[in-house]
């Protein structure tokens, strides 16, 4: 009776790790329905911000690595511009989607996840934390974000990208405005 | 004469074995200290370059190179691995579709991406595409880049080479066609390719562990090596003790008769 059980619970922890790491990776929006969703199903043209000089500097700052591509794309309007932005958390990228308004994040949303592991961070309760936050001076978020335990590399890809898309923001802005 | 037969051949069996271990015993200490200093050579920089060992290794791309050439430059993709003009550029999972130029940009189309590059091979942005199939052939249209995916769908550009829309009007369009590379590039490609293949650690470590030989058995003729070197310090205790017990012998026996 006794190892009928244990093969019973043992059977089920198994199907319920199984299931979790099947969950795990995936593609949980596609980027372009994302855009759209952001603008009411009327997104516009897509922009381009040069990533060169100061601007350069400061976003391999805040990734801690170089960062390869020239230019990126984003989508504005009015005060609304909305960043799909991609960060390798262990090994493989996680794009991520991030709507800004009147320069404070009012959403950040896992889009595609590639990794094994670190897949909470998908989950509202996580990129909720980085509703509302801006950028300071240095280039920080001007509140905390809580970890997850297990999750640490996803947390601080998706902590840099925020930073990043609210970098790129002011960016923009600044340039509009000149 | 019966001791002489006993000890004799041990002796022998000592010297054997130091010489035959003697190679190997050779490389664990030469490759242990040169991993023990992997910063200092900058073992894990190095790469290396020896046809013989890469081909050792297998790093080889397998199949044929696919190319397109436009003027000057030249794409090709080669097991996933992108190149720009003999360089590597990217690697991407998606098959190489052909290459447009515009203004000085380079617009590389992969299955469902376009990745641009400037003239000089520095990657610009990888845009995905929203086409209803794969993108077939890219060409130019209009002072714009078009894509013509697997459906004979066209799509075209905007200005700034960040979106692709469909477009329903027929356009003359120049699609780039895969062609030939010489034997100089071929060569240039399969150089590229190896280059970061093989580090000069990952070679010191596979010899001293032995995996160089073998990815299975491979640790096994180190394991022997290293086995080895415990018995050449036994038997050399065993021979050192057997001398000093037979010269204490002899001279006891000087002693007394």
């Amino acid at each position: 009776m006794k190892l009928h059980n244990f093969v019973i619970h043992f059977l089920l922890i198994s199907t319920l790790l199984f299931t979790a790491n099947t969950h795990a990776k995936g593609t949980y929006q596609q980027p372009e329905e994302f855009i759209s969703n952001a603008f009411n199903q009327q997104a516009p043209d897509p922009d381009i911000i040069w990533i060169n000089g100061k601007l350069r500097q400061n976003i391999e700052n805040i990734l801690q690595h170089k960062y390869k591509a020239k230019r990126i794309r984003y989508w504005k309007k009015q005060q609304r511009s909305v960043w799909v932005l991609e960060e390798i958390g262990k090994k493989k990228p996680i794009t991520v989607g991030i709507i800004i308004d009147n320069n404070k994040i009012s959403q950040l949303k896992v889009l595609i996840f590639r990794e094994t592991r670190g897949w909470e961070v998908r989950y509202p309760f996580f990129s909720k934390q980085f509703n509302q936050l801006s950028i300071t001076d240095n280039n920080e978020l001007n509140g905390t974000v809580d970890g997850i335990s297990g999750a640490t590399l996803s947390v601080r890809a998706l902590t840099k990208l925020a930073r990043i898309a609210l970098l790129l923001n002011q960016q923009v802005l600044l340039t509009e405005s000149n | 004469m019966t001791r002489k037969r006993k000890s004799f051949p041990f002796f022998l069996w000592h010297r054997r074995l130091g010489l035959a271990g003697l190679i190997l015993l050779f490389v664990l200490s030469i490759t242990g200290i040169m991993l023990n200093h992997t910063e200092d050579f900058e073992l894990d920089k190095t790469s290396i370059k020896s046809d013989l060992l890469l081909d050792w290794y297998n790093i080889n791309p397998q199949g044929e190179p696919s190319t397109f050439k436009l003027g000057n430059i030249w794409v090709s993709q080669w097991n996933q691995q992108l190149f720009f003009n003999g360089k590597t550029l990217f690697t991407h999972a998606e098959q190489l579709q052909g290459i447009a130029v515009l203004d000085d940009i380079i617009a590389i189309a992969l299955e469902h991406h376009v990745l641009l590059v400037d003239a000089d091979g520095e990657i610009i942005e990888l845009i995905p595409v929203n086409t209803s199939s794969a993108i077939h052939k890219v060409g130019t249209s209009q002072k714009k880049i078009a894509l013509l995916d697997k459906e004979k769908n066209i799509y075209l550009s905007n200005a700034q080479l960040s979106s692709w829309k469909p477009e329903s009007n027929r356009l003359r369009s120049n699609w780039s066609q895969k062609t030939e590379i010489n034997e100089t590039q071929l060569d240039d490609l399969k150089t590229a390719y190896r280059g970061d293949g093989l580090n000069l650690e990952k070679f010191i470590l596979d010899l001293h562990s032995g995996r160089i030989f073998n990815d299975s058995w491979g640790i096994y003729i180190m394991d022997a090596a290293a086995i080895l070197m415990m018995l050449l310090g036994i038997s050399g205790i065993w021979v050192w003790w057997s001398r000093k017990l037979k010269i204490r012998r002899k001279r006891h026996f000087q002693k007394h008769h």
